[in-house]
């Protein structure tokens, strides 16, 4: 009959739990290796080497050697983690949870002391 | 006599899922010519090749099209790889073919629910992208995002998956081919469907082979070519492997063609997990690329296959790199298909060649 | 591989890959020194062979290969748009109107940072030759 084509299936999703989840109530706490905002473990492993704002590839992270602080546009970043991979003291980690809302696009400053 | 109008279709329409402009030329209801005409979302991606490092080139490939994305990256590597003579390890190899196959099956699903909606039938496309979200969960786990990987760079690959998560794989995917099972059958054996799509723009071998016709769109004609028979990279260590061919032609074997090759990749993917060796992912890759050294290589994108050229020019910068894509290939099929069908058929002929028109236009 | 011809020869070997059913891939245009290089790609059983065309300028013009391949207008009315390359009779001619671009010829501009690139290779090569 016509109408028990997907029958199985839909008597199943009757008493399976259901697909979704009620955001913003429930929220899914992200995975390991999500995808999210780039930040410094601490602010004592950098050492104000420059490699990471060579390599972004959209320009996003600048670095002031004199003035020890290390800035990043997170508007511009993509996510792409070729700064994480290439930093030679391993001072950088991608947060996944959300982070705060912002109503303008400023940079992020971070003053270094490595001693 | 009949008076002949011409009826312009898209960008924006309503049914027509690509920005694709066609004027048709019609008769009484009878669709004589279509005229194409392309061009909207013309980015000149490939221009950038001249700012960005061959290392930074590819998170620009990788955002060419948002549902074969890691198609791109995949060819852009393996090319680098050709031009610089780099030898990948074995395990990277085979986890870049687990993460391609995924993709194709992602892709098949979401062109599934969008034929399910043109026809009216829009319970059938929940339930698919329903269970295309979970193939979306597999990729969050392990890559971290959902669309644009980031994780195939010239070298090999940049992040690892155990034992635990290969298990998972397996397991979600036996669950998603009892229900897609299911699904495929209640929409190729329905009546309604049968009748609007056997023997609509049917397209002969010799029409095929004239012009050149490639990935599914090719295969349901006759034509017996599937870039992965060619053996490159993991595809050399799979014990048999037969591309799905149709001979009919018309829009049904093109369904039939694409749910078909659903199963095939979820075949493939389990026999790779069985057989993964352990080792290495990633050698690093630094050198400067060769003056005037010129490469070419090709994959088997789930749309068909696509070419890869990239020129070397003596520093880390190359000097041109292009990729031509399945669906600039298909035009000319799409065209002739169109010609001599009823204007009520036109949105879901173009359904089942499955264009990506922001590839075609990088 | 890669097999360089003459422009005079291009559509006698199109005809005879044609005739032997040999499959049309692509056509790509790449930005020379004295001109494009057109690059037009065929396969058959699993073997692909690109045929090269060095330096085709402006003044020269490439007949089509759309009365053998239908599948190529599309290349060539991009590479007319792109790299400004004359073709002749095409299949189906857009006239310059397929990408609508805003400055002709795009392809063909050499941007600051390549010419200060080809700078510096050139007196590197100078130094080590002197020094």
């Amino acid at each position: 009959m016509a109408i028990f084509k997907l029958g199985t299936m839909t008597l199943k999703s009757v008493f399976k739990k259901p697909e979704t989840l009620k955001y913003p109530y429930e929220t899914k706490e992200p995975y390991e290796k999500q995808k999210g905002f780039v930040k410094q473990i601490d602010d004592t492993k950098c050492n104000l080497c420059g490699i990471c704002s060579k390599k972004c590839p959209c320009g996003a992270i600048n670095v002031d050697r004199d003035a020890k602080v290390w800035e990043i546009n997170h508007f511009k970043c993509i996510q792409c983690q070729y700064c994480i991979m290439s930093c030679p003291k391993k001072s950088l980690e991608m947060d996944g949870h959300k982070p705060e809302i912002s109503t303008e696009k400023k940079i992020e400053k971070i003053e270094i002391n490595n001693g | 006599m009949a008076k002949s109008s011409v009826i312009p279709f898209g960008p924006q329409h309503p049914v027509l899922p690509e920005p694709l402009h066609l004027d048709l030329v019609v008769e009484d209801e009878k669709v004589i010519k279509a005229i194409p005409q392309i061009g909207f979302v013309h980015r000149g991606l490939e221009k950038l090749v001249d700012i960005k490092d061959y290392n930074q080139f590819v998170y620009v490939v990788e955002r060419v099209c948002g549902i074969c994305a890691f198609g791109h990256s995949m060819g852009y590597s393996e090319t680098i790889e050709k031009l610089l003579d780099v030898e990948v390890p074995k395990r990277a190899e085979y986890l870049r073919v687990i993460w391609h196959e995924l993709s194709r099956i992602h892709s098949h699903i979401l062109w599934l629910g969008l034929v399910a909606d043109a026809f009216g039938y829009e319970s059938l496309f929940m339930h698919c992208w329903r269970l295309r979200e979970r193939i979306l969960d597999i990729f969050e786990r392990t890559c971290g995002g959902r669309v644009i990987f980031s994780v195939c760079v010239p070298g090999g690959i940049t992040r690892d998956m155990d034992k635990n998560t290969l298990s998972d794989i397996d397991a979600v995917l036996d669950g998603i081919k009892g229900e897609y099972t299911q699904l495929c059958k209640t929409f190729l054996n329905d009546t309604s469907v049968k009748s609007r799509t056997i023997g609509v723009a049917t397209i002969t071998k010799s029409q095929a082979e004239a012009m050149s016709m490639v990935g599914p769109f090719g295969r349901a004609s006759g034509l017996d070519y599937d870039v992965r028979s060619l053996k490159f990279g993991a595809y050399a260590d799979l014990t048999d492997f037969a591309p799905v061919i149709d001979d009919q032609g018309d829009c049904y074997a093109r369904m039939k063609v694409r749910c078909a090759e659903v199963f095939q990749s979820i075949d493939i993917i389990k026999e790779l997990i069985s057989k993964i060796p352990d080792g290495d992912i990633n050698v690093p890759v630094k050198s400067n690329t060769k003056r005037d050294k010129e490469v070419s290589h090709v994959i088997e994108q789930p749309r068909g296959e696509c070419y890869y050229y990239t020129r070397g020019s003596g520093t880390k910068f190359l000097s041109r790199f292009r990729l031509r894509t399945p669906t600039s290939q298909n035009l000319a099929g799409m065209i002739t298909s169109l010609e001599g069908c009823d204007l009520a058929d036109v949105n879901m002929i173009i359904l089942t060649i499955d264009p990506c028109i922001s590839c075609t236009e990088r | 591989m890669f097999k360089t011809i003459t422009l005079s020869k291009l559509h006698d070997e199109v005809d005879k890959r044609h005739e032997s059913g040999w499959r049309f891939v692509q056509l790509l245009g790449v930005n020379g020194k004295r001109g494009v290089d057109l690059v037009y790609s065929f396969m058959k059983d699993g073997k692909l062979e690109n045929l090269k065309v060095k330096s085709v300028t402006s003044k020269q013009t490439v007949p089509s290969i759309t009365d053998k391949y239908l599948a190529a207008f599309v290349f060539e009315n991009e590479t007319h748009d792109l790299f400004g390359v004359n073709i002749k009779d095409i299949a189906i001619d857009f006239k310059g109107k397929f990408y609508n671009v805003a400055q002709d010829e795009p392809m063909t501009i050499i941007s600051p940072e390549v010419k200060a690139r080809e700078e510096r290779l050139k007196k590197v090569k100078e130094a080590k030759k002197n020094g």
